[in-house]
């Protein structure tokens, strides 16, 4: 296990430096997503559907291995194939058995955090067989060689302007194209991928354990192809992402919806209750993987198990002043924002992850807009308060990440940001220019707060 | 589930507080789900008609049709509502035809049964769904109790176009699924 903590701060201060552009690029899409969700809320009763969600997802906590047993009874009764990996390695082991198993040579896929969080695409690889993202934005992000920026919006980071250029050169559209037609090429290319395709791989955003039914929420369709036109579906799962009942999903994915882009609901929900059977299309084998990795060790935690009642719409990040300046790359793993910095030492350890619950200015603009109501910025100051127990803040380091994190809370206060720059320069470093040009910078993350 | 797992899981949960399960959420009072599916439907990018008898329906659909070349249509729809057209593979049809198991107005989703065939509903650029007024409920926990004890392989659930704002923001359609969906209400059909 790598125990070298991540360096939060230097690729903070080096993507702020060199990437003006990326800033202006994930402060403008969370922004507008913030905006989306408090429109989504607001024609609801959000805060009684928060206090159902938040009850909801505790109660499955609090029950996890009855749930999982009906869980996996139910699936298998459909006819869906379960497995159980109990981590990252074991997960990626059994994909490649059912890949070797049934000559598996291509495989598409659905975005999914847990497959970033496990590294699933470079054991494929490795494997000799071909991996292709389906989603637009993690296509585009597999083409570049990247990593997603936010749980949701894998591209948000990226500007039109590279999309075109990545396009023309991989794809052969004309340079500076409109995106509709980038969006055709995409359309193309991908459709025969699908068509060739044998394995279809998903996550899932909740799985009924009544029926044994998985939920997957999305708006391209790509999902909802991959799951038609594979021979076998194959969905890895975090062991948390349970609901009781079926009729749950009632409630829970338009929350789920309205929390991540405001929508009423997803443009495309695909309830899967088995493999096709005797029906006219659609895979001839359903799998579902449920991965623990670190999560049965998070829930032995009580003071952070909440943590897993995260349903990953990623409001927390689009609400985060923190995440607003930088988007997810800095936080160097699959989880980024405030989820980010709270799973991180749950799942990675202490060690390697404490760095990233210091990169917040605890202002609870995540409290207030997580759908399921983890108390994120208290999580955030639990596990401050437990790596200085441990000994872990190195001196400046913390203080600094505090200091960078509350200016990016209010960067028009210049003053008080000078002050600070003086008084923490030692630790700063490279931040300094990075943050006098963003003090400058024609940009500003202002919005009105009273909204 | 490995015994070891299951262990380690069952003595973590138990030490958590369980506030049990949760009653229903407030559900909001929606008086003409039928209007509503339309309004919503529309915000979300689809087409909507209502015409108001099965000869307008017909000559809607003949007219409609004829800015086609192929359709794929699903085996559930009867021949009073599948136009002149000349078939081919859901791979090449230019039009899918569907008839929707269930809508759900409030958030203007039509649910589609994977037993009627899951290709039409997904690889042509446009695709037309009829749906029955009878079989169009007001909100999602509504159609879930009616779907329930009826599962198929996969129920799809679709609220418009295929959209993506993946290309810096811009929204675009019809980037996988169909980029245009028409939802037309069609009078209670005999049962097939
Ligand atoms: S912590 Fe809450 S707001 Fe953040 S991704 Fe999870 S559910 Fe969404």
């Amino acid at each position: 296990m790598n125990i070298e903590p991540i360096d939060y701060r230097t690729a903070a201060a080096r993507l702020l430096a060199e990437r003006p552009d990326i800033r202006e690029a994930i402060t403008r899409a969370t922004l507008a997503k913030e905006d989306r969700r408090r429109e989504g809320y607001a024609d609801i009763d959000s805060e009684a559907w928060r206090d159902w969600a938040s009850r909801l997802r505790r109660h499955v906590l609090a029950n996890l291995d009855y749930y999982l047993e009906q869980a996996g009874r139910a699936l298998e009764a459909n006819g869906i194939r379960v497995h159980w990996a109990e981590d990252a390695q074991a997960t990626c082991a059994t994909v490649l058995s059912l890949c070797h198993e049934r000559g598996v040579r291509r495989v598409v896929k659905g975005k999914s955090m847990l497959s970033e969080e496990i590294e699933l695409n470079p054991a494929l690889e490795a494997a000799g067989i071909e991996v292709t993202e389906t989603d637009l934005g993690e296509y585009l992000i597999q083409l570049a060689g990247e990593r997603p920026s936010h749980i949701i919006g894998p591209a948000y980071h990226k500007p039109l302007s590279e999309s075109q250029a990545l396009f023309a050169e991989r794809l052969g559209t004309p340079a500076g194209a409109e995106p509709s037609a980038l969006a055709a090429a995409a359309r193309k290319h991908l459709r025969q991928r699908f068509l060739a395709a044998d394995m279809m791989i998903t996550g899932a955003n909740a799985i009924a354990a009544d029926t044994g039914t998985i939920a997957l929420v999305e708006n391209e369709g790509n999902i909802r192809i991959g799951t038609t036109t594979a021979r076998i579906h194959v969905a890895c799962v975090g062991i948390e992402k349970l609901v009781p009942r079926l009729t749950d999903l009632g409630t829970l994915l338009p929350l789920l919806s309205r929390a991540a882009t405001g929508q009423r609901l997803g443009n495309y929900v695909s309830l899967i209750s088995g493999p096709r059977g005797a029906e006219p299309e659609g895979p001839d084998e359903v799998h579902v993987i449920f991965v623990d990795n670190g999560r049965s060790r998070l829930l032995a935690d009580p003071p952070a198990a909440s943590t897993l009642a995260c349903i990953r719409c990623g409001a927390c990040l689009n609400a985060c002043p923190v995440f607003r300046q930088t988007g997810g790359h800095p936080y160097q793993w699959a989880y980024s924002g405030p989820i980010g910095a709270v799973l991180a030492p749950g799942l990675l350890g202490l060690e390697r992850g404490w760095t990233l619950a210091q990169a917040s200015t605890l202002c609870g603009a995540c409290d207030a807009a997580c759908p399921v109501r983890i108390p994120l910025s208290g999580l955030l100051r639990l596990w401050r308060e437990r790596a200085a127990q441990a000994g872990l803040e190195a001196p400046g380091e913390a203080p600094a990440i505090r200091a960078y994190a509350r200016l990016a809370r209010r960067p028009h206060r210049f003053h008080m940001a000078t002050r600070l720059l003086g008084r923490f320069a030692p630790w700063f470093g490279p931040l300094v220019p990075p943050l006098s040009r963003w003090l400058r910078g024609r940009t500003l993350p202002l919005r009105n707060r009273n909204r | 589930m490995t015994g070891d797992l299951r262990e380690r899981i069952r003595r973590a949960a138990v030490e958590l507080e369980d506030p049990g399960l949760p009653p229903p959420a407030p559900r909001p009072v929606y008086t003409d789900p039928l209007t509503r599916l339309g309004e919503r439907l529309v915000t979300n990018g689809g087409e909507w008609h209502r015409p108001p008898d099965q000869a307008a329906a017909r000559a809607w659909l003949d007219e409609f049709a004829a800015g086609f070349a192929s359709m794929t249509v699903s085996k559930n729809v009867p021949a009073s509502l599948r136009p002149a057209l000349a078939t081919a593979p859901p791979e090449q049809a230019e039009l899918g035809i569907g008839l929707a198991r269930l809508a759900v107005a409030e958030s203007g989703t039509l649910i589609l049964d994977s037993r009627e065939g899951r290709k039409s509903q997904l690889l042509p650029p446009t695709h037309l769904i009829w749906i029955e007024a009878a079989n169009i409920v007001a909100d999602l926990p509504a159609a879930l109790e009616r779907l329930a004890p009826d599962l198929p392989a996969a129920l799809g659930f679709h609220s418009g176009p295929s959209r993506s704002a993946d290309l810096g923001g811009i929204t675009v359609l019809g980037v996988h699924g169909p980029g245009r969906v028409i939802v037309v209400l069609i009078a209670p059909l005999e049962p097939l």
